[in-house]
């Protein structure tokens, strides 16, 4: 199921990120068993010469004792991140792949289907496969059995790396596997070419003339031949109609001696397949619709195990998390960028908080003596800084100076709420809401706040009228649509939901115990209201009266155990340690606006420089300056189109009136000016605004003349 | 690679050289076992020739026509022309699904003398001009040098491929035994580049090669005359595969079914409907298929008697099926493997979830994820395709089209005539094509409307809401990038006027309507109609 050992992994953006991931690459390589990488590089370069190194570096120690600690710090927060990256990672994976799990078990199943149905029709002798003439069967229309993969997601990078997956799974249940991309079945390829990258996945030598004999030799070997060969199909909306369509039409003569089937990918809907293929090819398919799980299923899992779950020891703030749901959400809407998403809030926590080593605690069988270990250890200035951090100077409680009871604290208030958090999504999913949704609720650090005078607000029914009400007056609209949902539970659910949450509750004992007593509340009722039903049948309105005191009695449960237990995490001391808050720096890497800042740059150029010669011109665009920027500047006195020839010009009187007053001749008239100028100089200036034109619109800034109108280009890119 | 087609079964055993460990000694088991559903006719026939045992003709042509139900004509004019080499070329025509190949290669059984050697070539599964020359020369080459003959070169030119085919043959007709060169599928060559060239010399090969022992067969879905180009050459005798009856139809779907008496009433009710639908034998086959699953379901036995009141009872459970199946024979019949799919997938409960969905093309939810920005521009592209660029401005102005009515209220009798004709015009047209400029900054107005409803749906002290417009903006590239792979946009290459490209959507009106209700946009206010 996994990608065997020793494979490259597999091509993901998550894995992909490099850029971001500079952190402190070097720190990583050195080995851990050495204090710092300086030291080490020292006592390296010291070790032949010296014969005390231990001594030198002693001293040298002495010396720098301040920076040898940030850099053990340092180094500890890399291994922080490191351990617990690879804990989310892990936790990711296990989420994503138990998902596509099933999916996978139905394609292999579906695949061993087909291949006894096709088998039954005829089993050939191999010298029959080999024959160019097709078999006479009494099947009319033999069709290729194909598998409809509906991965529900219009952007593809999600399903890349399940697909891989699923290739690498039927080949591992034995079956022939190849894969087609649509760069393949492109019409520049043809069928010939597409064909021929089918052999080359499964044949060992290709022959020369790639036709479908040498597959039918080729499967008639004893090995190959008593299984399908499945071809997959990844990004079907991006292949050729054409090509696929004769593929189809030409495997389809020879399903029955050389059973290949095909697994295509559809992202968007079943229509895709009647607007691409024409209907002679349809008609050979054999279709079967298979799903992946939707994204937001995908999603719900995910914020699960990562981030509610988390016994990790990261966890995002109220406006992080909802800055991922809204780029999730509205933007991207992939897994992926998710993913890269949250290891990159991850890494530049790790990276600017400077207790964050700390989270490894979470990690730790024992975690106060961790916490306590490295407390004890910890320099002054940074308990100094712990202590002044704004949440714990805020709470001002007599505990708040105790670093380690602090944490513990945090930990043990981290996991009730998580528990809690859970039991609302129980309730909440039978009215379709999303974890998270509900996730990015609870760790709003206002909803403390708001607990208190709104108390008596859901314990009244929330309609739906009234939701919506709610909605758009306070910022808790999910939880009590959740909180409400239970109260409209059939009888059936609402057990099933109990039980869901008598698991999660298990830590918090009080409550525990409160939903026992509910449960078996329940399921008396349960069994008196069976029985009630059998001598009254048909009287809902004595089942109606039965079920809502009980439901009543859950959403009561709940809403208690949300108002004592569901603390968001950023309204405990310390919170910082653990808890990723800077939406800036996460907005700013994920949500580029190239283009603009790109213009902006240009613009202010002399920001950036901080040259003498421009500072003192002020608004005058200088000659001193880049000619893209110079260009880019005279561009913004234009309208959506620019003439070239004023623009020239305007660029070649700012050229050569820095080059005048770089000559410090004396002033003449621009007209003689220009006619002294010798014609290389004219051309020296031409090639320049060429460039920096053609710069411009490499930048994406403008688009050049057309063949219509070829002295005007056009500005693509406005304001500033 | 090649083995000689001899169509009885005494020899093709012996004619095996390598001992296959698959192939049986005995002869009447070398055909597969006939399926249980339904009986394969090469084992009629192979019991027929053992138990007639003087090859009585009669008896081979019986046999022949038994097992090309509806086709006793073409049967016969295949065995008259197709026997006695010296042969002129013959090409077998008529639609899809009419039984052309079949027939020939039941015919090819049956014909007397044996024919020495067989060289088949689908046209359909061979890619290229060079794959068709190898496919042949490797099928006439002796089989003891099989092995080595596969790496023998293969010609490129046309030229060189008559020359190697000349020298192939003549090897095998100076025995004297009649050799059969067959061209399946011949129409496919027309959409091959250079088709001209390669139709030409494969019609042209019985003049090319003037060998009376070699018989030229050739059999295309297309009517004769689209191979009229070339001039001179001896002109192939015709044999005319017509559309099948709908009586022959059933005939044809009767035969070895395992129960009869059921399949014939329902036959009786499925089958016209249908028929007028499509007449390919094949087509009917697939959709009838689920249709019968269907029609079974009532009973619990199979076997029971049918009477008056039962037939009338599956033929009220039927009805529905059978029209929502008329509908999609003529596109697709995808439902039908859906609810075979059901059938046999225990862990069904997804897809028949699902399957609601695709059944009742009225449902309303968006059945695939694409963010809201992706969703906004899709929109954005479906209006830019849809309304005439005149009127943007007058749907996007500061009111944000709701001026629609008024509008339409000071037209005049004449205006109103002519947007009639321009509609018209816009919809024989299809979608129209847009700048991206023009995508741009529908997507910016509509995006700027709506704004207020979208913070309504995201948290209100959400982040982006402040900025709401730029965090849209900031990578609808992207977005155009997505929807350009799945299809709902296509990019045309740049304009030869213009140079810049320009795009469609693709997208039809349903799905447009479905994405504007999943993030409630008033799309309905902005689509230009009358």
């Amino acid at each position: 199921m996994a990608t065997p050992p020793g494979d490259a992994p597999p091509l993901t953006a998550a894995n992909n990120i490099q850029p971001f991931f500079v952190l402190h690459k070097a720190a990583a390589a050195a080995d851990s068993s050495v204090p710092s990488s300086r030291a080490r590089r020292r006592i390296d370069a010291s070790l032949p010469s010296s014969p005390s190194p231990k001594s030198a570096k002693r001293s040298h120690d002495a010396d720098c004792e301040d920076g040898e600690d940030s850099e053990v710090y340092e180094r500890l927060r890399l291994e922080a991140f490191h351990r617990t990256w690879s804990k989310i990672q892990s936790t990711i994976d296990e989420v994503l792949r138990g998902i596509n799990l099933k999916l996978f078990d139905q394609v292999l199943q579906w695949a061993q289907e087909s291949f006894t149905a096709v088998r039954a029709i005829a089993m050939p002798y191999h010298s029959e496969v080999q024959q160019p003439y097709p078999l006479l069967t009494d099947v009319i229309g033999t069709r290729i059995p194909t598998a409809f993969v509906l991965t529900k997601n219009a952007e593809f990078v999600d399903d890349i790396t399940t697909f891989q997956d699923l290739a690498a799974h039927l080949q591992s249940s034995g079956c022939h596997l190849a894969k087609l991309s649509a760069a393949e079945l492109s019409v520049k390829h043809g069928v010939g070419g597409c064909f021929r990258s089918l052999l080359r996945q499964l044949l060992s030598d290709v022959p020369d003339v790639a036709d479908v004999s040498a597959l039918a030799s080729w499967y008639c070997k004893a090995e190959n031949y008593d299984q399908p060969i499945i071809v997959i199909i990844d990004d079907f909306e991006q292949c050729s109609g054409d090509v696929l369509g004769e593929l189809v039409m030409m495997l389809s003569e020879w399903v029955i001696k050389i059973p290949v089937f095909f697994v295509m990918g559809i992202a968007t809907t079943l229509d895709a397949l009647k607007k691409l293929i024409s209907s002679e090819a349809l008609q050979r398919l054999e279709p079967c619709k298979l799903t992946l799980g939707s994204p937001s299923d995908r999603m719900n899992a995910l914020v699960e195990a990562v981030l509610v779950k988390s016994c990790t020891g990261f966890s995002i703030s109220h406006e992080v998390a909802m800055f991922l749901r809204n780029y999730f959400f509205r933007h991207d809407g992939t897994i992926t960028s998710f993913i890269s998403a949250l290891k990159l809030a991850c890494s530049k926590h790790f990276s600017m908080e400077p207790l964050s080593f700390l989270c490894m605690g979470m990690l730790e069988e024992d975690c106060e003596e961790f916490w306590h270990d490295k407390f004890e250890s910890l320099p002054q200035a940074m308990r100094k800084y712990a202590f002044d951090l704004p949440s714990c100077t805020s709470a001002k409680k007599s505990s708040s100076n105790n670093m380690v009871q602090g944490l513990s604290k945090l930990l043990k208030m981290q996991k009730d709420w998580s528990s809690v958090l859970l039991c609302l999504y129980e309730a909440g999913r039978h009215d379709k809401v999303q974890l998270l949704d509900i996730f990015c609720e609870a760790v709003n650090p206002d909803l403390q706040t708001l607990n208190a005078p709104n108390r008596d607000r859901f314990i009244s029914k929330v309609n739906n009228e009234n939701l919506s009400a709610v909605k758009s007056g306070s910022g808790q609209v999910y939880i009590a649509q959740a909180i409400n949902a239970i109260r409209y539970l059939p009888m059936q659910t609402l057990l099933h939901v109990l039980e869901v949450w008598s698991i999660h509750l298990k830590g918090i004992s009080e409550i525990y115990g409160k939903v026992k007593e509910l449960q078996s509340a329940t399921s008396a009722a349960d069994s008196v209201m069976a029985k009630k039903e059998k001598w009254t049948r048909g009287s809902t309105g004595t089942t109606g009266n039965g079920t809502l005191p009980l439901n009543e009695k859950a959403a009561m449960l709940l809403q208690d155990v949300t108002r004592k237990y569901l603390v968001p995490i950023g309204c405990l001391p310390f919170h910082e340690i653990i808890c990723f808050n800077n939406v800036g720096i996460l907005q700013s890497a994920l949500i580029g606006n190239p283009r603009r800042i790109v213009q902006l740059d240009l613009l202010k150029s002399q920001g950036h420089l901080k040259c003498s010669c421009c500072s003192r011109s002020g608004t005058a665009v200088s000659g001193s300056l880049h000619d893209t920027s110079i260009i880019c500047n005279l561009a913004q006195e234009y309208g959506e189109v620019i003439n070239l020839h004023d623009w020239y010009i305007s660029f070649e009187g700012i050229i050569n009136s820095t080059n005048s007053k770089a000559k410090r001749k004396t002033y003449s008239s621009p007209s003689k000016k220009k006619s002294k100028s010798t014609p290389q100089g004219e051309a020296m200036i031409q090639a320049r605004f060429c460039r920096a034109v053609t710069e411009m619109q490499i930048a994406g800034l403008l688009r050049m003349p057309s063949k219509r109108r070829p002295d005007l280009v056009q500005r693509i890119a406005f304001g500033p | 690679m090649s083995q000689p087609v001899t169509p009885r079964r005494t020899t093709r055993s012996s004619a095996v050289s390598a001992p296959d460990p698959a192939s049986p000694t005995s002869p009447s088991k070398s055909r597969p076992k006939p399926t249980p559903r339904r009986q394969l006719i090469p084992t009629d026939v192979a019991k027929e020739e053992e138990e007639g045992e003087g090859e009585h003709e009669r008896s081979t042509i019986d046999a022949l026509l038994e097992a090309l139900p509806g086709r006793r004509a073409q049967a016969t004019d295949l065995l008259r022309l197709l026997a006695p080499a010296p042969a002129l070329p013959l090409l077998l025509h008529g639609g899809a699904a009419t039984g052309k190949t079949r027939a020939l290669l039941l015919a090819l059984r049956h014909i007397l003398p044996r024919p020495r050697r067989v060289a088949y070539a689908a046209l359909r599964s061979l890619p290229s001009p060079r794959a068709l020359f190898a496919s042949l020369l490797t099928q006439l080459s002796p089989p003891s040098s099989s092995s080595a003959s596969s790496r023998l070169r293969v010609p490129d030119k046309p030229s060189d491929f008559v020359a190697a085919l000349r020298d192939a043959l003549a090897g095998l007709s100076a025995q004297g035994e009649a050799v059969y060169l067959v061209f399946d599928n011949l129409e496919v060559v027309r959409s091959w580049d250079k088709s001209g060239q390669l139709l030409t010399l494969l019609l042209r090969l019985y003049d090319l090669l003037r060998l009376p022992q070699v018989v030229l067969v050739y059999v295309s879905s297309a009517t004769p005359d689209a191979y009229y180009s070339m001039t001179g050459s001896v002109e192939p005798s015709h044999i005319y595969f017509p559309d099948y009856t709908v009586d022959e139809v059933r005939d044809i779907l009767m035969r070895g079914h395992p129960n009869p008496k059921l399949y014939s009433s329902f036959l009786s009710v499925a089958l016209k409907p249908l028929f007028r639908v499509t007449r390919r034998v094949d087509e009917l086959v697939a959709a009838l298929e689920p249709l019968f699953r269907r029609y079974c379901e009532p009973l619990g036995d199979l076997k029971a008697v049918l009477d008056e009141s039962i037939r009338r009872r599956l033929f009220e459970h039927i009805q529905p099926h059978l029209a929502a199946a008329l509908n999609e024979t003529f596109s697709v019949p995808m439902r039908a493997s859906v609810d075979k799919c059901n059938d046999h997938s225990s862990g069904g409960k997804v897809i028949s979830k699902r399957q609601f969905g695709s059944r009742d093309s009225l449902s309303t939810e968006l059945e695939f994820h694409m963010s809201v920005s992706a969703k906004y521009l899709l929109l954005s592209a479906f209006l830019a395709s849809r309304n005439p660029a005149t009127l943007d401005a007058a749907l996007f102005d500061s009111t944000g089209g709701s001026d629609n009515h008024k509008r339409k209220r000071k037209s005049s009798q004449a205006s109103l005539n002519m947007k009639d004709t321009m509609l018209e015009e816009m919809l024989m047209k299809g979608p129209g094509t847009f700048p991206l400029e023009r995508l741009l900054a529908i997507f910016q107005c509509i995006t700027s409307v709506s704004e207020d409803a979208l913070g309504d749906v995201e948290c209100p002290d959400s982040m982006m809401t402040g900025s709401g417009m730029t965090g849209l903006m900031s990578d609808v590239l992207l977005q155009l990038s997505t929807l350009c792979n799945s299809n709902f946009l296509s990019k045309s290459r740049s304009c030869p006027l213009e140079g810049s490209a320009r795009y469609r959507s693709n997208i039809d009106e349903d799905l447009a309507l479905k994405v504007a209700r999943s993030v409630s946009f008033p799309l309905s206010k902005y689509i230009y109609r009358r």
